[in-house]
């Protein structure tokens, strides 16, 4: 894992708060885990979201009690809020995985001080999505229907269908991450298993420790393990929106045909990921004092990671409208026609100043070094992503080949119990992990340290 | 501990339905239904302990007593008497292969001739009867949903007097001794809808004549006084009319929408359309005038449209008789649109290439609620044209009298004003409902019923409705399908109407009635014991020659087997005018109605006619023709009208949009002399006279059932006596709006290549080309039979009556309003509407496209690729096949359908509970549960049928079977299916005969020295007029279009 620092990155700005030794890092970092009181904020934050999952309970029953009536889901408009969400949480989940394993492979240090916590965030972020995709069915007592496995009726998936290629790239992600993330965990777990002073917490973690001592032997494993599941985890980061991309680009409607999909996809998704971290970072680091560690440079890096990919999707957009119009086929025209000045015009609108607009104001330095600009930008860039997912989707159904068949759609009451009721199960999720497990990762951390490079020559190459 | 009665239907009704495993199951749970428990403890009140007793040898047998006795309630349900199976007579039935019994279905008075599918017993499905003329195979909307009131829980069960269950027999007794001790039957009266059954009007003859001081009054609101008063008029005597318009080169239709309402309509549009398909096939194509104020189902499909006031259509009718010279007919004053259009018609009418055109090859249609005089200068003008014996035929007065029903009404109001009548036997009809609003008898009804000591008052009907309310008494009346009857078609022949199952409610009959009433022999001491079949029976056998060849009994078998009387057809007759009849003083001109205020027609509804299918849900679904709008009536008015009133309408945004949920302003309607009506929902009609409302009888049914009570708003609550249409009524607009279930508020084509149309001669098909393609490899040969379904746009008239023969033939479940507005309708065929503005004149009529649209039947689907489980595959003839038990419901193949013909179960929306609706379902289709996903299988449970016995006929070795291209599929010799023994739902219920459904690989060809004509639809393909509705997506569909043509007149083209 040591890696000789390199000369330009150190000077960009600083990447841990000076002064740090070992044992102020493992403190600081394990006295959020290991304190023995509770802060109330923490209690606030943990009850909302756990209330809002009681919620998405409560819109699971209701939904299995009567069915997917209950959504404003109708004839034209056959996916609504259910897909939305799921490529809206999918695309949230994708900065996780990006930061762990490409960051990771391209050597960018910074990545060590946030990675963990965009691990956790992409996990629950992929398991809020995987809801989707499984209650959106008319039948989910079914779903393992999805899945290739033995049976007497002698049937597989349907393999050309992009859904069961989703049912595998989305499941093949969450393993892979959770992988990811279990294994970086392992040496802090030890950390955490020795400061514990409580029996239980020695247990706990112990036992998540899978008995790591800190040996040559261990770390020597543990760095080629967790290079190998980089080396693999990197193609996820391209392949899972890619296909979540193709339940689109495969189909014929109009404003879903479109071969720019993928890459558009990719680049939406680390935009909407990037963003959601900077969402957590910035409350993250004020509410336990972490500035030492996620320190501004880390948000600079972050925001230019978003202005390029927000600039890349706005490519994206730019080229849906123009190949609208240079294909000539009198449906997608009538598409663009449809999204520039039909009904859902504004959310079109809404979605170019979320998207497009709104970070441009990244180009300035003063704006990427400013945390609650950040933090605001980067909530705007959420809600112009959920924008973009509900134009494609939607705008694209409503009004597709057969002007008979046109129809308007909106979200009841239970859509917005769902979608609300995933957000209270991610920060639930989120602030058990606060609580419970290392917000960053300890051991990585001290690499930043000087006195971690004594040896870096020979280390460098192993 | 109040126990519930024994209800021995919903015993049977449980078994009926229960099948296999839960058969055992469930019969343990009857057997412990406590009516079971009773009914068995009154047999063996010994043994009711063992009951409590888990387990034991005498519970076992009293389970296995109860099954056989149960078993016998099931046989119960067979119709007693000797009914004739129709085209298929088994041996004996044979469980699982369903009969079919020809019947009739009356309404208004005129019966058309139904072939009923009876599976074990009990009706599933209505067609036309082939054989029949008013049906030629074709049934309207209304018949084909005849089967769902045959099965409707909300009829009423049971003799009741007022809310108490009574034995019939009581009620009887009450009744005859009424009877008796009246002066014969002074004082008594009967309120009858209108007869249409030769047998009844006997037995009605017969009771007159017994009790010759009782009054018999008539009423039904759609009524033919003006028909009659016509033909006295015109001819002396109520000769009866109807047309036949194969011949007719040019229709002028004054406001008859002889293509959807009206006893002749299923015959009608057969020949109208004949001549309309393919550019008229060789004799040329008709063409068709109409003058009108709604948009109508005819006036749709006009070459040229006139739209005017109601008032106005007299004044046309007199232009037109004027123009053709006929004695004492003045020129009215027209506009100068109307005189052009007019006195086009009048040269179309009268010359053809600058010739005079031949007598009898046109014809005058004039609607039946239009004022006698009118129809009266029809006949003139039909005479003057030399249409009598060619287009418009005569017969002498059917034997029914035909007594009017307005004048009927009002001698009973005032009957009952005089406090002359002490015991009322109300027939059917609905008169409080339906009476027009300036007779009260309703409210005199009510009145008596309150004050009146001696007051009786019976009704005979189906529900217990707004009628029974107002009575003492509610008898139950059999549907069609329970009873054994007679009726006459619109051209007087007769048939026979067979009963298909035993009255499910116990309820009775007119015939059964009427005979028990009237006394029989000397002393008229006894009453007729036959039974009703033995009745109809009787009155056929005393009209049949005593000299004919044929037996009365082989008569008596053929007549029940066809469906239709031989013979029965009465001879035509060439009539003449009476003499200057033009110049009658009723013949004069209507003064014409001061221009304040705006003119109201009234009409009956293309779904629920007079109110009568109010409570049926299969009709209360079903989207108008036009407007599209189903579980409402709206007042209908022209774009014009409506701006001028500041009324409009919007797509809600927040339900299904344009494709289900409309936001209608209400208004108020204010009509001389003081009726009104508050909080009602309008309607913007392009094409719709301007300065002129439509609103449409049949809604606002205060009590009916659960489907129809309070669903719209009563227009008889406005509509006077004296006429169908209003003046002088005063609109104002409410702050209040209503929502609409409106199935399609897009009215555009945007442009796309959609409905393909153009004028006939002048219709020039795009070019075909075979799109390029990347694919290399080989597609399926589709060697064997290769099904598909053209669709002719010129011919189909959007009278809807495919979308719910389609809906009872697959079980398909009705959504409600609420769910139609969230867009979810079930239809899996939806007949979408366009207009079309004419591209010579913005402000001309539009254009109207009806296109029937249902599963494509792809053979390069979209909706396959997608499944992730195979749940939609393809057949290897070339269906689209839909597995429902494998679908999860992820709506992806929904989505990727271009056609949006996919149709999801997004609640449990088929009626598992109620036992009567479970009886209807069509056992060889599946019925689907929430969350699967469902579309139009190209009905694969008939081709399926055809196919089996195809098979069986090529093992028997019928050389009808014998493949006439020598197909072979895997080895085998493929039996041959000609197009006669497979007919889908919808293309047999099509008047217009617009689907033609078929094997694609029958072509035409020689087979040895004969040839083969090959299928219909292999012809169609050929066709340059026929294209794929969006075949430039590569999916190839296997249904396909047939370009709509129009004739128009040169002289108004561009004007």
């Amino acid at each position: 894992m040591a890696q000789a620092p390199s000369q330009s990155e150190l000077q960009e700005g600083q990447i841990i708060a000076p002064g740090h030794s070992f044992g102020t890092i493992t403190d600081k970092i394990g006295s959020i885990v290991q304190a023995r009181r509770t802060p109330k904020r923490w209690w606030t934050g943990f009850l909302i979201g756990f209330t809002l999952m009681m919620l998405l309970f409560l819109t699971i029953g209701n939904l299995l009690a009567r069915g997917i009536g209950i959504w404003g889901n109708n004839a034209p408009v056959g996916w609504g809020f259910d897909i939305v969400n799921f490529v809206w949480w999918i695309g949230i989940g994708h900065a996780g995985t990006l930061i762990s394993a490409i960051l990771l492979l391209l050597r960018q240090r910074w990545r060590t001080s946030i990675n963990r916590f965009a691990e956790a965030m992409t996990l629950f972020a992929v398991a809020c999505a995987g809801l989707y995709p499984l209650f959106h069915m008319g039948r989910p007592w079914f779903f393992y229907w999805l899945l290739p496995y033995p049976n007497t009726m002698e049937l597989w998936p349907q393999w050309r269908s992009p859904l069961i290629w989703d049912v595998f790239a989305v499941t093949t992600y969450a393993t892979v991450s959770l992988l990811f993330w279990f294994i970086g965990l392992i040496p802090d777990m030890a950390t955490l298993r020795d400061r514990s002073k409580w029996w239980i917490g020695r247990v706990f973690y112990g036992i998540l420790a899978m008995g790591w001592r800190g040996s040559a032997v261990h770390w020597h494993r543990y760095e080629t393990a967790y290079l190998l599941l980089a080396g693999l985890a990197t193609p996820l980061v391209v392949s899972v929106h890619t296909v979540v991309s193709f339940d689109f680009a495969v189909s014929i409607v109009p404003g879903w045909h479109v071969t720019i999909f993928p890459p558009y996809f990719v680049a939406g998704a680390i935009y909407s990921g990037f963003a959601m971290v900077l969402t957590l970072a910035i409350p993250l680091r004020k509410m336990y004092k972490l500035e030492d560690f996620i320190t501004d440079t880390h948000l600079d890096y972050m925001a230019r990671i978003m202005l390029t990919t927000g600039l890349m999707v706005a490519y994206g957009y730019g080229i849906e409208l123009f190949m609208a119009w240079y294909s000539g086929n009198v449906y997608e025209k009538g598409l663009i026609a449809n999204r520039l000045i039909g009904p859902y015009r504004w959310f079109f609108y809404a979605l170019i100043a979320c998207n497009v607009v709104a970070p441009q104001l990244l180009w300035f330095k003063k704006v990427r070094y400013s945390p609650w600009t950040l933090f605001v930008l980067s909530l705007i860039v959420n809600l112009g992503m959920w924008l973009e997912r509900y134009v494609i989707i939607v705008v694209s159904l409503h009004r597709d080949y057969l002007p008979s068949s046109w129809g308007m759609y909106s979200g009841t009451g239970w859509d917005w119990s769902m979608y609300l009721g995933t957000i209270g199960l991610f920060f639930a999720c989120l602030f058990l992990f606060i609580r419970f497990l290392p917000v960053i990762s300890i051991f990585e951390m001290r690499t930043l340290l000087p006195e971690a490079h004594v040896h870096t020559e020979k280390e460098a190459k192993p | 501990m109040k126990r519930p009665p024994l209800d021995p239907e919903l015993i049977r009704d449980r078994l009926a339905v229960e099948q296999g495993k839960r058969y055992w199951r469930s019969l343990e749970e009857l057997a412990d239904d406590p009516a079971v428990r009773e009914m068995v403890e009154r047999e063996f009140p010994d043994s009711a302990s063992q009951w409590t007793d888990p387990v034991s040898r005498r519970r076992f047998l009293a389970l296995m007593g109860a099954s056989l006795g149960l078993a016998g309630l099931v046989g119960c349900t067979r119709p007693t008497g000797t009914i004739m199976p129709y085209v298929k007579q088994p041996e004996h039935l044979t469980p699982g292969i369903p009969l079919h019994f020809a019947t009739a279905m009356t309404q208004g008075g005129f019966a058309t001739g139904l072939v009923v599918e009876s599976h074990e017993g009990r009706p599933t499905k209505i067609e036309g009867n082939r054989n029949h003329p008013a049906s030629l195979g074709a049934t309207t909307v209304q018949q084909q949903a005849a089967i769902l009131g045959l099965y409707d829980p909300d009829r009423s069960q049971s003799v009741m007097f007022r809310d108490q269950p009574r034995s019939w027999m009581s009620l009887l007794e009450i009744l005859r001794q009424r009877l008796q001790s009246s002066n014969k039957g002074k004082g008594v009266a009967v309120l009858c809808e209108t007869i249409g059954s030769p047998t009844l009007e006997a037995q009605r003859k017969a009771f007159q004549q017994a009790f010759p001081e009782l009054r018999w009054f008539t009423y039904e609101p759609i009524n033919r006084d003006q028909v009659v008063a016509a033909a006295t008029l015109a001819f002396g005597k109520p000769l009866h009319s109807y047309y036949r318009l194969t011949n007719a080169d040019v229709i002028v239709s004054f406001d008859a929408d002889f293509l959807a309402q009206g006893p002749g309509c299923l015959a009608y549009t057969r020949q109208f359309t004949a001549r309309r398909k393919e550019g008229g096939k060789g004799v040329g194509m008709n063409r068709l005038y109409v003058v009108e104020t709604d948009v109508s189902v005819t006036g749709s499909r006009a070459d040229h449209r006139l739209a005017v006031k109601p008032s106005e259509v007299e004044k046309l009718t007199r232009a037109l008789a004027a123009l053709l010279k006929i004695d004492g007919v003045a020129m009215p004053t027209l506009d100068d649109k109307q005189r052009r259009w007019i006195e086009a018609v009048a040269r179309d009418l009268t010359q053809v290439n600058q010739a005079p055109r031949p007598a009898g090859s046109t014809a005058v249609l004039v609607g039946e609620l239009q004022p006698a005089k009118v129809q009266a200068l029809v006949h003139a003008i039909n005479h003057r044209l030399g249409n009598f014996g060619q287009t418009v035929l005569f017969t002498e007065p059917l034997p029914i009298a035909q007594p009017n029903q307005r004048q009927s009404l009002e001698a009973l109001t005032t009957a009952l004003a005089k406090n002359e009548l002490d015991t009322l036997l109300i027939l059917g009809g609905n008169p409080v409902y339906n009476a027009p609003a300036d007779l009260p008898l309703g409210e005199r009804l009510a009145n008596k019923l309150k004050e009146s000591k001696t007051w009786l008052a019976v009704r005979v009907g189906e529900h217990y409705d707004e009628t029974s309310r107002a009575c003492h008494w509610h008898v139950p009346r059999t549907h069609f399908l329970e009873e054994w009857s007679d009726g006459l078609a619109y051209d007087g022949t007769a048939c026979i109407v067979q009963p298909l199952i035993a009255p499910l409610y116990g309820g009775k009959s007119f015939h059964e009635l009427l005979a028990l009433l009237t006394p029989i022999g000397p002393e008229g001491q006894s009453y007729d014991s036959r039974s009703v079949e033995e009745i109809i029976r009787a009155y056929w056998e005393q009209s049949h020659p005593k000299d004919a060849k044929e037996s009365f009994e082989r008569f008596w078998q053929r007549a029940l087997h066809d469906g239709v009387v031989r013979g029965s057809t009465p001879p035509t007759l060439v009539p003449t005018l009476l003499d200057g009849f033009t110049s009658k003083p009723e013949m004069l001109p209507s003064v014409s109605p001061e221009s304040d205020g705006l003119e109201i027609v009234f009409a009956p509804d293309y779904a629920t006619y007079d109110g009568r299918f109010a409570n049926n849900g299969w009709l209360q679904e079903w989207p108008k023709p036009l407007t599209r709008l189903s579980w409402d009536n709206a007042v209908i008015m022209g774009p014009e009208t409506a701006k001028q009133l500041g009324l409009s309408t919007r797509v809600d945004q927040w339900k299904g949009g344009e494709h289900g949920s409309t936001i209608a302003d209400t208004i108020s309607l204010t009509a001389p002399p003081r009726y009104s009506l508050r909080g009602v929902p309008i309607w913007i009609q392009p094409g719709h006279a301007e300065g002129a409302l439509t609103v449409h009888l049949g809604y606002g049914r205060e009590r009916v059932g659960r489907v129809g009570t309070k669903v719209g708003f009563n227009a008889n609550k406005i509509r006077p006596t004296s006429a169908w249409f209003l003046t002088g009524v005063k609109v104002s607009k409410l702050n209040q709006t209503h929502e609409l279930a409106c199935q399609q508020a897009h009215h555009s084509m945007e442009g796309r290549d959609i409905v393909r149309s153009g004028k006939v001669n002048e219709y020039k098909p795009p070019k075909k080309h075979a799109l390029p393609t990347l694919f290399d490899g080989k597609d399926h040969p589709y060697d064997g039979y290769k099904w598909a379904m053209a669709v002719d746009l010129s011919a189909c008239t959007g009278c809807g009556a495919c979308v719910v023969a389609c809906q009872a033939e697959n079980n398909i479940p009705i959504v409600g309003k609420d769910q139609v507005q969230r867009a979810r309708e079930m239809h899996w065929l939806r007949i979408d509407r366009y207009y079309e503005t004419p591209l010579e004149d913005n402000n001309a009529d539009p254009y109207y496209h009806f296109q029937p649209v249902m599963c494509q039947h792809c053979e390069n689907a979209p909706c396959e690729v997608v499944c992730p489980v195979e749940a939609t595959v393809h057949g290897d003839e070339g269906t689209n096949d839909m597995v429902y038990n494998r679908c999860v419901g992820t709506r992806y193949c929904a989505n990727n359908c271009p056609y949006k013909v996919r149709r999801f179960n997004f609640l449990e929306y088929a009626d598992f509970k109620t036992p009567s609706l479970k009886l209807q379902y069509n056992p060889e289709v599946t019925v689907r549960t929430r969350g699967v996903m469902e579309k139009c299988t190209f009905c694969i449970q008939r081709i399926s049928h055809a196919r089996i016995e195809a098979s069986r006929g090529a093992l028997e070795g019928d050389p009808e079977r014998k493949d006439p291209h020598g197909r072979r599929v895997q080895g085998k010799e493929l039996p041959y299916i000609p197009d006669e023994s497979l007919y889908t739902a919808c293309e047999a219920a099509c008047p217009a005969e617009a689907l033609v459904f078929g094997d694609l690989n029958d072509v035409a060809r020689k087979v040895g020295t004969k040839g083969h004509p090959g299928s219909e639809v292999a012809r169609l393909r050929e066709s340059e007029l026929s294209y794929d509705l969006l075949g430039e997506l590569g999916v190839r569909p296997r249904v396909f279009y047939l370009a709509s043509l129009r004739n128009p007149n040169p002289e108004l083209e561009g004007a």
